[in-house]
């Protein structure tokens, strides 16, 4: 196993995963970094090591909002407290660009912490085999959750366009 | 439900593996041939294309704390590490010399077991790692004595966490220390300097003081580095090890 080659290729994906899934760069960051670390004590179990950093991380992170979700503080509100993404030069372009990342936080916040995993995951580019086996679930069920999770998402933002 | 031809209509997950392009060429050709599946195709290619745009907006932000490949080491030290076989069978021969033995016998062997105690915690403490390097120095409590050779010394940090506080001393050994925080990690020699065993437990600010005679001490955590030269040393330095491995330098 060619560790550091897996962690070229898989590091800024593994990121913007944990980044999209948490909304906060710390946890995000911190998960990843956890996830790598028992890539070298443990080494993956399966034989695909993307997918398994990625479902060790996704547990790291789910544990997580275990304890914050204990102390009050849950993982939906977080979208409108965090920033996500870089602000842009121009003021009124970075009003709207965190507006924009604001709703999309709210809306993935909607979702179920099942839907919004196995979506962000197929982002990724993960089959819906991997996803299954990653969320836990079969890969038939997987694709009605993604299925489900996209048009909610999709209508989400029709209706937020369409207000005022 | 069925199409006029009687083939059953695609589920979600048939749909969706249409969308991805890893749907198998009888679900391919249904969902073109059929309109009511190709209408519903349509509508979740749309969902996906919006969502994966809306996605698109959320990329990581500057200055996020990037992973970096740590480095574990091979062998374990500290509880749990391997015990020599002797002294597997010499901690045999006393429980079952205290089990059977006369008084004199059980109080002989009560002596033995308190001073073989030491020398059982000194190799599983990690000894074999210090007795191999660094000749002629010792530990001062939690801190760990080394004598450098004159030029550069090492540390390495194996996860980018915590503070690190680098100086001088006129004394003759380099102090290695946690000031705050890091009880459960381990302080090892190198043939270069000194390595942070830190992969278990919170953040935790460590000092290392060198001798005059260190000109530079260069710090590692995974592939990023940075070397400090002896006036900086003297002046004192406060290093964020997780800015140390977002930037390479030096």
């Amino acid at each position: 196993m060619d560790v550091t080659r897996i962690f070229e290729e898989t590091h800024e994906g593994l990121c913007r995963y944990l980044y999209r899934l948490t909304g906060d760069a710390d946890l995000a960051a911190d998960a990843a970094q956890e996830a790598f670390v028992r890539l070298i004590q443990k080494g993956p179990r399966a034989e695909e090591p993307r997918a398994w950093l990625y479902t060790v991380a996704t547990n790291v992170v789910r544990d997580h909002g275990r304890a914050r979700t204990r102390r009050g503080l849950l993982l939906l509100r977080a979208g409108d407290r965090v920033p996500l993404g870089d602000p842009p030069a121009d003021p009124s372009d970075r009003m709207e660009a965190a507006e924009t990342r604001a709703r999309v936080r709210r809306a993935l916040g909607e979702l179920s912490e099942k839907e919004r995993t196995a979506l962000l995951l197929r982002e990724e580019g993960f089959s819906q085999k991997e996803i299954a086996r990653a969320v836990g679930t079969t890969t038939k069920s997987v694709g009605t959750l993604i299925a489900r999770s996209l048009r909610k998402l999709a209508s989400r933002f029709e209706h937020e366009w369409e207000e005022p | 439900m069925m199409d006029p031809r009687g083939a059953p209509h695609l589920d979600d997950a048939g749909l969706l593996a249409v969308v991805d392009g890893d749907a198998p060429p009888a679900g391919r050709t249904h969902a073109e041939e059929c309109a009511v599946c190709a209408g519903r195709l349509r509508r979740l290619t749309a969902d996906a294309r919006a969502v994966s745009a809306l996605l698109a907006e959320v990329q990581l932000p500057t200055g996020f704390r990037t992973p970096v490949l740590p480095e574990v080491p091979a062998r374990r030290t500290g509880f749990g590490a391997p015990v020599p076989a002797q002294l597997r069978v010499a901690a045999g021969v006393l429980v079952l010399l205290f089990a059977f033995g006369a008084p004199p016998v059980r109080a002989w062997v009560v002596e033995q077991a308190e001073r073989w105690a030491g020398e059982v915690a000194g190799l599983l403490g990690g000894g074999g790692d210090r007795a191999a390097t660094a000749a002629g120095s010792a530990d001062e409590g939690s801190a760990l004595l080394l004598t450098p050779a004159p030029g550069t010394l090492e540390v390495v940090v194996e996860r980018p966490d915590g503070i690190l506080r680098l100086g001088t001393t006129d004394a003759p050994q380099a102090r290695v220390e946690a000031v705050a925080g890091g009880r459960a990690d381990e302080l090892v020699r190198t043939p270069g300097g000194v390595r942070i065993r830190n992969l278990a437990g919170p953040p935790a600010e460590y000092r290392v003081l060198v001798p005059l005679e260190v000109t530079s001490v260069r710090v590692r955590v995974g592939d990023r580095a940075r070397s400090f030269t002896a006036q900086e040393l003297r002046a004192g330095v406060r290093l964020d090890l997780r800015e140390l491995a977002l930037r390479a330098a030096g």
